[in-house]
């Protein structure tokens, strides 16, 4: 039952320069998403610096450019530039006020937020709950990643050598030559 | 009378629910035949009961029985008799009924499908489905009747108006005219027909995932811990998974044509709620894979399908209870409670089974993973991707909201701007690992095999990306994204054109035949290609209509032309009020698109003034290129030469609903059942549920 | 989450004893499990904690658009008259003057007419208080501390709040004169039995 038939077993040889290789590669395609995914989120936190601008015409465009970012409490989740209720309609109007009075982006969620707390927009704006939001899918984050690794390190731990049995022997076969795994899975 | 038919059905499927668990339970500890038997016949026997009691309210609510209190909440004698039919699942009440319906088809389904092949499992499989369904008929019954009427007791004085599901001592019904009057007729919103499937769909993706739960529950509960139970599971979970998407899908067509935001996706709690189990599912039908041809990963896939049904489960609870507010939220009831309890109690009582048959030692893995760059290594990735995509959610929608509320007090909403900075990196992984995985062999590949096999998809990507670069798209997110997803669609049809090809060689047979054989050699291979392909082309459209989405407020007066973008403009002709004969006002402008400056299409945004509700209905103009959408916001109610509008153009958005056909076909062909095998099943539960018809044994 | 916290089971040739018992890993799972359960049974059963239309009201302070000082606590012996409102919604204009007149005709009495803003700008708020002669203090509501406390929904909504710090009466919606002509009944028998 468990004999290492030799040629189903590569040569350890062979399969050091295999795993060295792929193991860089896997590494690497690992630490580029990871760093993707934990960079782009404080980055793109950055956005929009409050600068003052002088009076000038205001669009809807321009309010509901603001308004997007923001939400009503009267209906939530619905995000107030495209909410159609009564209250939204005058806080529509009054970000169009600050805007014409040379408010910035900035200014005026900050003014709304000052009057009605953190619920107003959809992302807080408080550094504490800010860091709240975005710590906890980075560590669940990192948490996911520790355990694939370890998965991996375990799953290679424990398989040396490896035991190759008949289903993985004719899979590993089968491995040689695209051609003959796509065969012998046509024969499944 | 139709009342008490519906309340004498449900409340019998109630009891065969329970006598099922028992009778299973006892049958299955002390190997009793008869008893598993007896407790299979009762499970089968809810079905019929459950569709009876919904045939009985179908047939008030056409017959217009407004003494009953749901048809009364959910129609009116103007309802056409379409709507009467959907107003079944319209509200809570409704719903739940239905919904217990699905379960009881779904278990029939596994009970009579899988008798035989897993025998063992059954008796604590019914006993497990049947458990489920008990919970949700004791809650339909008890708390949400939906046979609920309303009656008169004459007193002294005055009258009681009572409502109750039984006749009350010395009550008389109501006058009919005074019943009439009160009807309030279905919720205009729920009018499309995106909405009339997408509840049936929703629901059968939600109780669908009952079969996969019930069997692993059993494996655990039998001690039988082999594959057997991820065998018998992976076509229910695919079933349910199809169902879900489906249901998800045609939710954002509804949200689309019908709430007017110019969106389809808006990462409402409620949408998150339903798109978490579509999540873990995926990642289960994946690893599933894995423990079958391998037998790896048996506790990691027990903490999938649980995880997904205690998804399936919260999703439930947290819309109905009120525990987060959303435009879908029914309204807060006395279900809550017991939602809450039965989910929690569901969840802490199977994640402590795997662990305690884990401690033992009885769920170790059959084989280890030999290379680092396999497929199982690819799966696993996209385990991690779908979990913690889950994770990022869940979070958004339910953990920091509830954390910063309860112990900051602080009360915070989440919306797109987290989703979407969240989401997209952890979706770019996903595809990168859809392009990869399905060319990496079982066991151990190579670097450089593995790069051999990608070449061609990846000239293609990079062709395509030029193309891209060349019509002018220049964002570098934009280029990015369209070559991460696209790579993916690319090796899906490289792998079917070269699984083809080599059918061509080795047999001589024609292109078609070899494709039509290839597909039905390996159904669930190649329909897995499909639905990656349909997954590629929603991707297309999402990041199409997202990344490149114009939008715009303007006010117009009659005749006046405005430029939107370079290609587009739009002139406003005239506007009308109209009324529609269920009472209904329809302010409606009429526009013209102008397109490189021939008039394209007449468009008539209009909003609907319902008695109860105003509604928004977009005016929109598909093209493959892109949605001319407009929506009607406010015009000069004196003169009516004026309005504004919110307009919207948005790129590829067709790919999205097209990707989604798609998806489907892909599914089904995954699915569908093997000719060579289930047609023997078939046969012999045939034979043997003619030699012992049901209710004999019973 | 972590699967991995259990001790790996090397050993492939033989099958290891049953233990007894989870080992820590599995302890600290189910420990997460039931705290994330726990958490959103907090989060539901606050949810679920409905408007105070009965029982002792919630206290609060706030500083009143005359700068004053209201505190609940304080007034024991008082009845309150709480009246949520925004100079946005169009019952509370409608029933903005009955208001006013019952805080003219009971002041002297003793009941207090308290005017609590509901997502109001401070000078919007000003203005309808001018616009209607409101005589009655009015405070706003910053981050909504009074609001939440009552479980506000939308305005106007009111509460009357008796001698003994108790809610006794809830008006969801405008008062209308029906409605007003009840409240000041039971605000009568309320002076005269307390």
């Amino acid at each position: 039952m468990k004999f290492n038939i030799p040629s189903l077993n590569p040569s350890p040889l062979h399969r050091e320069g295999l795993d060295s290789a792929s193991l860089k590669m896997m590494v690497g395609i690992l630490v580029v998403l990871m760093s993707i995914f934990l960079f782009a989120l404080p980055l793109s936190a950055q956005e929009s610096t409050p600068e003052a601008q002088p009076t000038r015409a205001v669009t809807s465009d321009d309010v509901n450019e603001v308004a997007s970012g923001m939400f009503c409490p009267i209906c939530e989740n619905e995000p107030l530039d495209t909410c159609r209720a009564n209250t939204c309609v005058i806080w529509r109007g009054e970000i169009r006020d600050m805007l014409e009075q040379g408010f910035s982006e900035q200014q005026v969620v900050d003014n709304f937020i000052g009057r009605f707390g953190q619920r107003v927009v959809d992302v807080p704006q408080d550094d504490g709950l800010r860091l709240l939001t975005f710590i906890g899918p980075i560590v669940l984050g990192l948490l996911a990643l520790i355990v694939g690794i370890i998965t991996f390190s375990r799953w290679r731990g424990g398989d040396v050598p490896p035991r190759v049995t008949t289903t993985s022997a004719n899979l590993d076969a089968g491995n040689d030559d695209y051609r003959s795994q796509l065969e012998s899975d046509l024969r499944e | 009378m139709l009342a008490e038919i519906g309340i004498t059905s449900t409340f019998l499927a109630l009891a065969a629910t329970i006598y099922a668990v028992v009778t299973a339970t006892i049958g299955g500890k002390t190997h009793s035949e008869r008893l598993v038997i007896s407790a299979r016949n009762a499970a089968l026997a809810t079905f019929p009961l459950l569709l009876l009691a919904c045939a009985v309210l179908l047939i008030a609510l056409i017959a217009g029985d407004f003494q009953i209190n749901y048809v009364r909440s959910t129609t009116d004698p103007q309802t056409p008799v379409f709507y009467r039919i959907t107003a079944l699942w319209g509200s809570q009440e409704g719903s739940l009924l239905f919904w217990s319906l699905m379960m009881s088809l779904f278990s029939a389904g596994a009970l009579i499908l899988n008798w035989h092949s897993e025998r063992r499992l059954m008796p604590y499989v019914t006993a497990y489905l049947m458990a489920v369904l008990a919970f949700f008929l004791v809650i339909t019954i008890f708390l949400e009747n939906p046979f609920e009427r309303v009656w008169l007791i004459p007193q002294a004085q005055e009258t009681q108006v009572v409502d109750s599901v039984l006749i009350p001592a010395n009550a008389v019904a109501p006058l009919e005219q005074n019943l009439v009057n009160n009807a309030q007729g279905l919720n205009p919103l729920l009018r499309h027909f995106g909405m009339i499937i997408h509840p049936p769909m929703l629901y059968l993706g939600f109780t669908g995932f009952v079969i996969p739960f019930a069997f692993a529950m059993a494996a655990l509960a039998s001690g039988d811990l082999s594959s057997n139970w991820i065998k018998a599971t992976r076509r229910w979970a695919l079933v349910a998974w199809l169902f879900l998407g489906l249901g998800l899908i045609l939710g954002g067509r509804w949200a689309y044509d019908v709430l007017g935001w110019g969106g389809y996706w808006g990462w409402d709690p409620v949408e998150n709620a339903a798109f978490l189990p579509w999540l873990i599912g995926t990642a289960f039908i994946h690893s599933a894979m894995i423990q079958e041809k391998r037998g790896m990963l048996k506790v990691w896939n027990m903490f999938l399908v649980i995880g997904t049904f205690s998804a399936v489960m919260f999703g439930t609870f947290a819309t109905r209870s009120g525990l987060v507010e959303s435009v879908h939220s029914f309204a807060r009831s006395q279900i809550g409670l017991p939602m809450f309890l039965f989910w929690s109690g569901i969840t802490l009582v199977s994640v402590t089974m795997i662990l305690w048959r884990w401690n033992r030692g009885e769920l170790k893995d059959d084989h280890h993973n030999s290379g680092i760059l396999s497929r199982e290594t690819m799966f696993v990735l996209n385990n991690v991707v779908f979990v913690a995509l889950s994770v990022a959610i869940f979070w958004g929608s339910f953990g920091a909201p509830i954390i910063s509320e309860l112990f900051l007090d602080e009360t915070i909403t989440l919306g797109s701007q987290y989703f979407m900075r969240v989401t997209p990196p952890l979706f770019a992984v996903m595809f990168i690992l859809m392009g990869i995985a399905p060319v990496t062999a079982w066991g151990a590949t190579s670097a450089a095999r593995l790069g051999s096999t990608v070449l061609v998809p990846a000239v293609m990507t990079l062709v395509f990306v030029a193309l891209i670069v060349v019509t002018g798209t220049t964002l570098p997110v934009a280029v990015i994204s369209y070559g991460i997803v696209s790579f993916a669609g690319f090796v899906a049809i490289y792998e079917i054109y070269r699984g083809a090809r080599a059918r061509m060689r080795s047999k001589g047979e024609n292109p078609v035949v070899a494709t039509y054989s290839l597909f039905t050699r390996n159904r669930r291979r190649y329909g897995g290609y499909i639905v990656h392909l349909g997954i590629t082309i929603i991707g297309i459209g999402v990041i199409g209509s997202t990344l490149f989405q114009t939008t715009t407020e303007q006010t117009l007066n009659t005749g006046e032309t405005v430029a939107i973008n370079e290609a587009y403009s739009m002139r406003f002709d005239r506007f009308e009020i109209q009324q529609a004969t269920d009472g209904r006002i329809i302010d409606r402008a009429y526009v013209t698109v102008i397109k490189n400056g021939e008039d394209v299409a007449q468009l008539s945004p209009r909003i609907d003034q319902f008695p109860t509700m105003p509604m928004t209905i977009a005016g929109a103009h598909s093209t493959i290129e892109n949605d001319f959408y407009v929506l009607l916001q406010d015009w000069d109610t004196d003169t009516f030469d004026s309005a504004t509008f919110t307009i919207y153009i948005n790129p590829l958005i067709n790919l999205v609903w097209w990707g989604g056909l798609i998806l489907i076909i892909g599914t089904f062909i995954s699915a569908w059942p093997n000719e060579t095998v289930p047609a023997n099943l078939r046969n012999r539960s045939a034979i043997k549920a003619g030699a012992r018809p049901i209710g004999a044994t019973a | 989450m972590d699967i991995n916290d259990i001790p790996e089971i090397s050993d492939l040739e033989q099958p290891p004893a049953p233990s007894r018992g989870l080992s820590l890993g599995s302890i600290i799972l189910i420990f997460g499990v039931i705290c994330v359960i726990a958490v959103v049974g907090m989060q539901f059963a606050n949810q679920n904690a409905s408007t105070p239309t009965s029982g002792p009201a919630p206290t609060f302070t706030v500083t009143t658009f005359d700068g004053e000082t209201f505190d609940l606590k304080a007034q024991a012996g008082k009845i309150t008259v709480l009246n949520f409102w925004g100079s946005w919604c169009g019952p509370c204009r409608a029933e903005a003057p009955r208001i006013q007149l019952l805080h003219e005709d009971y002041a002297e009495r003793g009941v207090n007419v308290l005017g609590v803003t509901y997502l109001d700008d401070v000078d919007n708020s000003l203005a309808f208080m001018n616009e209607y002669g409101l005589t009655f203090p009015s405070a706003p509501d910053p981050n909504l501390q009074v609001a939440d406390s009552y479980q506000i929904t939308g305005a106007p909504e009111t509460f009357i709040i008796d001698q003994n710090g108790d809610v006794v009466d809830f008006v969801y919606g405008e008062i209308t004169d029906l409605r007003m002509t009840q409240l000041r009944d039971l605000i009568d028998d309320m002076l005269a039995n307390g």
